[in-house]
């Protein structure tokens, strides 16, 4: 099994997907949150012509196509911003342009060959150079580093940009912000992934997360989780079975959305079955006259002889002492009212 | 020091795109009034309370919001409650993840490690209180009901301490039930001396709480004095719901006076 890692292209293959796997869930939930699932797509299609300039020009092509995917996510966030009828017919001139200069100017440029162009397109595990390497990792570490630290500004933001407005955050230069972000993380991802490729690992690992999570910072969680297996298991398949790796990646990550959308029905069906107490328009509360009773992480409140604990939009029915809840449920009236 | 008014707008124009959609706005707001913004749709209120928020352009007059500049303010004494009928969004989040929103303004992304955490999560705490949703702080806001929802956007305005609400609506596509426990957060609210601005089309909701009544109508501050006189004008009662006492309140067909004041325009 370790022999894999006799091998230098999959040693850098192996972290680069580590890289990857763990930077892409943290940009891409934003992404779809502000439900821009197909920037980073489109922000790939870009960073192809810039690979092209970078072969013709004998230059290093991530750096070229961080050059050209950066001035793309700048130009896509300055069309948005002013909005109109025509923007989004412009993102997708520049991103059919993009696409299509970049296969031409390969086509032309000496190391065009359609290998090497599969490769950009869908992934390779043998692409990743030692150079590479330690590009995406500088690029990694500032990803990271940027998307944990400003995570609260770009959450808020996303959540409702009208409201940043009005209190006064930096909404242009987060939103800009955002979209750099998504540029370097097409341009990592783009040698193990491959540029077509790129916004699956970003969206679907989230997809999936949002179907096992409750809150922002457990989707976070779980999503980076599900991307590193998604990449790592990818390469390692890759491997063993000479497919290409940003496509095998791909269908890890929704084979691993199918386990998770199969554990979220079956949760669902639980929860369905759960004692919910009678519906009151009161909310309990420290004051609001009920006894509470402090209950493993929550607290019950004694309710005309019931302990009523907060549950999504209402209340269930607990039982006093271990953590069951009373099967059934039941019907009563309420003696006192709610005040 | 607490500011001397909280609104003083003399001639103010407010619109998009250096159009004016309201002008002329005249109007002295005190510490403590609960000022309820009247009118039909499209008449200009929305205009006016975002113009305030710096959400629409300030085009001409004087506007003094907490007796500055309405450009020089601090933001975060505004408090901002916007019309919303869902607070789900395409990502889950927790009610005191959107609720934490509220505090962001005071923080800074180069001091992750900051000390005023433990104050961030008092208030955030706090606001929750005041709401009644104390006990929901973890649950996933798409599961909760629209009211509840409702209240979740005025606990994330009060986690930022500010010196006025601004509301939009908060009381509309709200049921009965609920619509009574919103009146009963915003009389806390009142009690505790919080200054508000809300905009509504359902004044008898809230008829405990106003103290004075602005109609915006055609661009401009149309109307302005006490909720008994504006009952007076429009002749429909404008009587208060002693929420959560009489069941057979509830059953009454709400007759809305602003009703007057709808030319037939659905609101959404
Ligand atoms: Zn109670
Ligand atoms: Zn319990
Ligand atoms: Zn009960
Ligand atoms: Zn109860
Ligand atoms: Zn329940």
């Amino acid at each position: 099994m370790l022999e894999l890692l006799d091998y230098a292209f999959m040693r850098n293959a192996l972290i680069a997907a580590l890289l990857i796997g763990a930077a892409a869930p943290q940009v891409g939930i934003f992404l779809v949150q502000r439900r821009l699932s197909l920037i980073g797509d489109g922000l790939g299609h870009v960073a192809l012509a810039g690979v092209a300039i970078g072969l013709l020009t004998s230059s290093e092509p991530v750096l070229t196509a961080l050059v050209t995917a950066v001035l793309a996510a700048v130009a896509i966030e300055v069309a948005r911003s002013r909005g109109g009828p025509s923007s989004d017919l412009a993102l997708a001139l520049m991103f059919y342009g993009g696409i299509a200069a970049g296969v031409v100017l390969i086509g032309l440029s000496p190391q065009g060959t359609p290998a090497n162009l599969t490769s950009y397109l869908f992934g390779s595990i043998t692409a990743t150079t030692t150079t590479d390497l330690y590009i995406f990792l500088a690029l990694t570490v500032t990803v990271v580093a940027t998307s944990i630290l400003l995570r609260p500004w770009l959450f808020a933001v996303a959540q409702d940009e009208e409201y940043a407005r009005a209190s006064g955050l930096p909404v242009v230069r987060i939103n800009l912000l955002l979209s750099i972000l998504t540029a370097v993380t097409v341009v990592v991802s783009m040698r193990v992934v491959g540029l077509l490729l790129i916004s699956a690992l970003m969206i679907i690992p989230n997809a999936s997360a949002q179907l096992l999570s409750r809150s922002f910072a457990s989707a976070t969680r779980i999503a980076v989780a599900f991307g590193l297996v998604s990449a790592l298991g990818g390469v390692v398949t890759s491997f063993y079975a000479e497919t290409p790796s940003g496509a095998t990646i791909v269908l890890i990550a929704l084979v691993v959305f199918c386990v998770a959308a199969a554990a979220s029905a079956i949760q669902h069906r639980r929860d369905a079955a759960h004692a919910r107490a009678e519906r009151h328009d009161h909310e309990h509360g420290p004051d609001c006259g009920h006894t509470a009773i402090a209950h493993g992480d929550h607290m019950d409140y004694l309710h005309d002889g019931h302990r009523h604990a907060a549950h999504a939009d209402h209340y269930d029915e607990h039982a006093a002492g271990g953590h069951t809840h009373e099967a059934g449920g039941h019907t009563h009236e309420h003696a006192g009212g709610a005040r | 020091m607490p500011p001397v008014t909280i609104i003083d707008l003399q001639d103010a124009a407010f619109g998009y795109a250096g159009t004016p959609i309201v002008s002329g706005a005249t109007v002295s707001i005190a510490p403590g009034e609960v000022v309820a913004v009247l009118g039909p749709n499209g008449a200009g209120k929305s205009t006016l309370v975002k113009g305030l928020l710096g959400l629409t352009e300030h085009l001409s007059g004087r506007a003094n919001v907490l007796d500055q500049p309405l450009e020089e303010v601090d933001r975060r004494r505004i408090g901002y409650v916007p019309q919303r009928h869902t607070l789900a969004n395409s990502v889950r989040a927790t009610v005191a993840e959107i609720v934490a929103i509220g505090r962001l303004p005071y923080r800074s992304w180069w001091r992750p490690w900051r000390r005023d955490a433990y104050a961030d999560r008092q208030a955030i705490a706090r606001a929750l209180e005041v709401v009644g949703l104390g006990e929901r702080a973890g649950a996933d806001v798409s599961a909760l009901s629209g009211g509840q929802q409702r209240r979740v956007l005025i606990a994330r305005a009060l986690a930022a301490s500010p010196d006025v609400l601004i509301m939009d609506e908060p009381t509309a596509g709200v049921d009965h039930a609920n619509q009574l426990i919103l009146a009963g957060v915003l009389e806390t609210l009142a009690a505790r001396g919080t200054t508000m601005l809300i905009v509504t089309h359902e004044l008898q909701a809230l008829a405990d709480v106003i103290t004075r009544v602005l109609v915006v109508d055609e661009g401009t501050i149309s109307w302005d004095g006490s909720p008994a006189d504006f009952t007076t004008m429009t002749g429909a009662p404008l009587d208060g719901h002693h929420h959560g006492h009489s069941p057979e309140h509830r059953s009454t067909p709400g007759h809305l006076p602003t009703d007057t004041f709808d030319r037939g325009s659905s609101h959404a």
